[in-house]
């Protein structure tokens, strides 16, 4: 005999296993989120999280169904129920006119029964908002700088953040805890590296060329705007002369004359100071002075 | 034919007793309700008040069981019985106990017949051959009087010599004994108290219903109750109850409760009792309480109907100990607490 009140509960049971694994899933969140923070602030790898998120999902999923008794639930919602489908659930084997008819019964009443009402709203909200909070939580430590939070200053944890060193689980980058990431305030060991010469482009490794020709000028760069600072004066042979290094031109030097007589200036490079062979590039009338400043100076130092 | 062929002829067609159709059963179901409140009303004509005497009484008749009832003189317990036999279309008997009553004047006796000058033996049967029987006083009656009707309530037979004769269901004693005037009684021993599956106590009726009682039986009209239930509806409800689907919970709680029962290291009854109930006691709490679900109308054994049946199930069935009886502590107190305890 197909026994109609006993599938309505088996419908009930997986109504009832369905919300039970959700609410589950949202108390992992919640246990993964509380161990995360933990572990973030003992200076402890996340990864760990994982490991017990990994025992405890599965364990609370049997833990939880095997503490489930749907005839409980069901009886304690809707006690009209109680003691029949009690009854009938242990009978479901047997088949006589007393049964068929509190089978009948009780499927009729089993109708009013509604899924929903074995969802705690109340309890479910509350674990959904303390996930969101602690999500919040978790961000903010890895996130933002916690320093201007922390009026006792970096050690404000009282030295918990050294947990994870002795136990010899550090995690491998520095944590917001640590004192030399807050001073810093930079959380990572590796300096940034500024990328020059043959790694943009250019034609001489490790010497910085400036903007590559046809490389884009990059954020912040701009020809017209003097970042550099005033160009700075030189009086060379009687004569003033401003110098200007200009980074575009591969850390050329302007020298212009001050004066009524100021020459024509033109632009030289440093290379070109140095004897570079850049043929027709040479002002080799300003070479002569230059070399006799210099000299001059080395004299005034001896 | 001889009488011992007329008892196995008869124990034959007991054996191969037919069920009713299950349409039958069902229009008696369908008809409890109705049928128990018309019991009830009829009664009330002749009882007044009494109301879980008589309901204890027709559990003990549905269940195919005994009633021992307990109560002062006067109090209506020979008319209850008396009352119920005519609506239920029963044959009624009714044996006065007293010391000097002897098992044959129960079961019957061999006579001796003369026919056509040939004399012969011829059983006569004793008033237990009935439907119902009344052992009014029955702790007066001697030991071995009382223990004649073991058999018979135990087995639904009687052996006389080699013959044994069945009785005809549905068999029924109530019997009823004085909680007062000790003196030349023999209370029953545990053995055939045991086999009473209820022990009712029937108390003094309320103001209202002592005037009423006052009226009907000074007046000039006494009230004469119909028959409301045929002898093959009884026997359908008797198969009825055995129907009756309990929850696994629910029978743990009796079955606890009778265990409780008996006195061990700890707890209620060791405190209190010396002796406790038998199984026979779980089997009658269940059943009793499948009795009083069908009567009550409901299609489950419910938790209240075992918590109400444990009193008369219970109450002749455990022994105080002497510290309890020093005390004045009553069979129902332990029985209440022992209830508390079970759940």
């Amino acid at each position: 005999m197909k026994n109609e009140a006993i599938t309505k509960l088996a419908d009930i049971d997986k109504a009832i296993s369905k919300i039970m694994i959700f609410s589950q899933l949202i108390n992992s969140v919640i246990v993964f989120l509380v161990f995360a923070i933990i572990l973030t602030l003992i200076g402890i790898d996340l990864r760990f999280v994982i490991v017990i998120i990994l025992f405890y999902l599965p364990l609370a999923l049997i833990w939880k169904k095997t503490r489930t008794d749907t005839i409980n639930m069901v009886t304690n919602l809707y006690p009209a129920l109680d003691e029949r489908l009690q009854t009938v659930y242990d009978n479901r084997e047997g088949d006589n006119l007393i049964l068929r008819r509190l089978n009948n019964d009780v499927s009729r009443r089993m109708d009013e029964v509604c899924y929903s009402s074995f969802t705690n709203i109340k309890r479910l909200t509350f674990r959904t908002f303390l996930a969101i909070l602690l999500a919040f939580v978790f961000l903010s430590i890895n996130i933002i700088s916690l320093r201007e939070l922390a009026p006792l200053g970096s050690d404000f944890l009282g030295g918990i953040n050294t947990v994870g060193e002795s136990l010899g689980i550090r995690t491998e980058k520095p944590l917001p805890s640590e004192p030399g990431a807050w001073e810093s305030g930079n959380y990572s060991n590796e300096k940034e590296k500024k990328r020059i010469g043959g790694e943009t482009g250019g034609m001489q490794p490790g010497i910085n060329e400036g903007p590559i020709p046809g490389r884009g000028g990059g954020t912040g760069y701009t020809v017209e705007q003097k970042i550099f600072g005033e160009p700075s004066s030189a009086r060379i042979e009687g004569e003033n002369v401003n110098i200007e290094i200009h980074p575009e031109y591969g850390g050329g030097i302007e020298i212009k004359d001050v004066g009524e007589n100021s020459p024509e200036s033109d632009e030289f490079s440093l290379s070109s100071v140095r004897g570079s062979n850049a043929p027709g590039k040479e002002p080799l009338k300003y070479e002569q002075i230059i070399k006799n400043y210099f000299e001059k100076l080395i004299e005034e130092s001896e | 034919m001889s009488d011992l062929g007329k008892v196995k002829k008869g124990i034959d067609s007991k054996r191969i007793e037919k069920p009713p159709p299950e349409k039958e059963l069902e229009r008696t179901y369908s008809e409890i309700g109705r049928t128990y409140k018309s019991i009830l009303s009829e009664m009330s004509k002749t009882v007044l008040g009494q109301k879980e005497v008589i309901e204890n009484i027709l559990i003990a008749v549905f269940t195919k069981n005994h009633a021992l009832l307990e109560g002062f003189p006067g109090l209506g317990k020979t008319l209850i019985v008396r009352t119920l036999s005519n609506i239920m279309d029963l044959r009624f008997k009714r044996v006065q106990c007293t010391p000097d009553l002897m098992p044959s004047d129960i079961t019957g006796t061999y006579v001796v017949e003369e026919k056509d000058g040939k004399k012969s033996f011829r059983f006569e049967r004793g008033p237990v051959f009935t439907n119902m029987l009344l052992a009014d006083e029955i702790n007066r009656a001697t030991p071995k009087t009382q223990s004649a009707l073991l058999e018979a309530m135990q087995e639904g037979q009687v052996s006389i010599g080699n013959a044994t004769y069945p009785l005809d269901p549905p068999f029924f004693v109530l019997a009823t004994q004085n909680p007062i005037e000790m003196e030349g009684t023999y209370p029953l021993p545990e053995a055939q108290v045991d086999r009473f599956l209820l022990k009712i106590l029937v108390e003094y009726p309320g103001d209202d219903e002592e005037e009423k009682i006052m009226d009907i039986y000074s007046g000039e009209r006494m009230p004469e109750p119909k028959k409301v239930i045929s002898k093959n509806e009884l026997l359908n409800i008797q198969r009825l109850i055995r129907k009756m689907p309990i929850a696994t919970v629910i029978r743990k709680y009796a079955l606890n409760i009778v265990r409780n029962t008996r006195p061990l290291d700890k707890g209620i009854a060791s405190e209190f009792l010396d002796y406790g109930a038998s199984p026979r006691a779980s089997i009658g709490l269940v059943l009793a309480s499948k009795a009083r679900a069908l009567i009550k109308g409901r299609d489950y054994v419910s938790k209240k109907d075992i918590e109400e049946m444990a009193y008369p199930i219970l109450r002749h069935r455990i022994i105080l100990n002497f510290e309890s009886e020093r005390k004045g502590v009553k069979p129902d107190d332990v029985i209440k607490k022992i209830i508390e305890e079970s759940w």
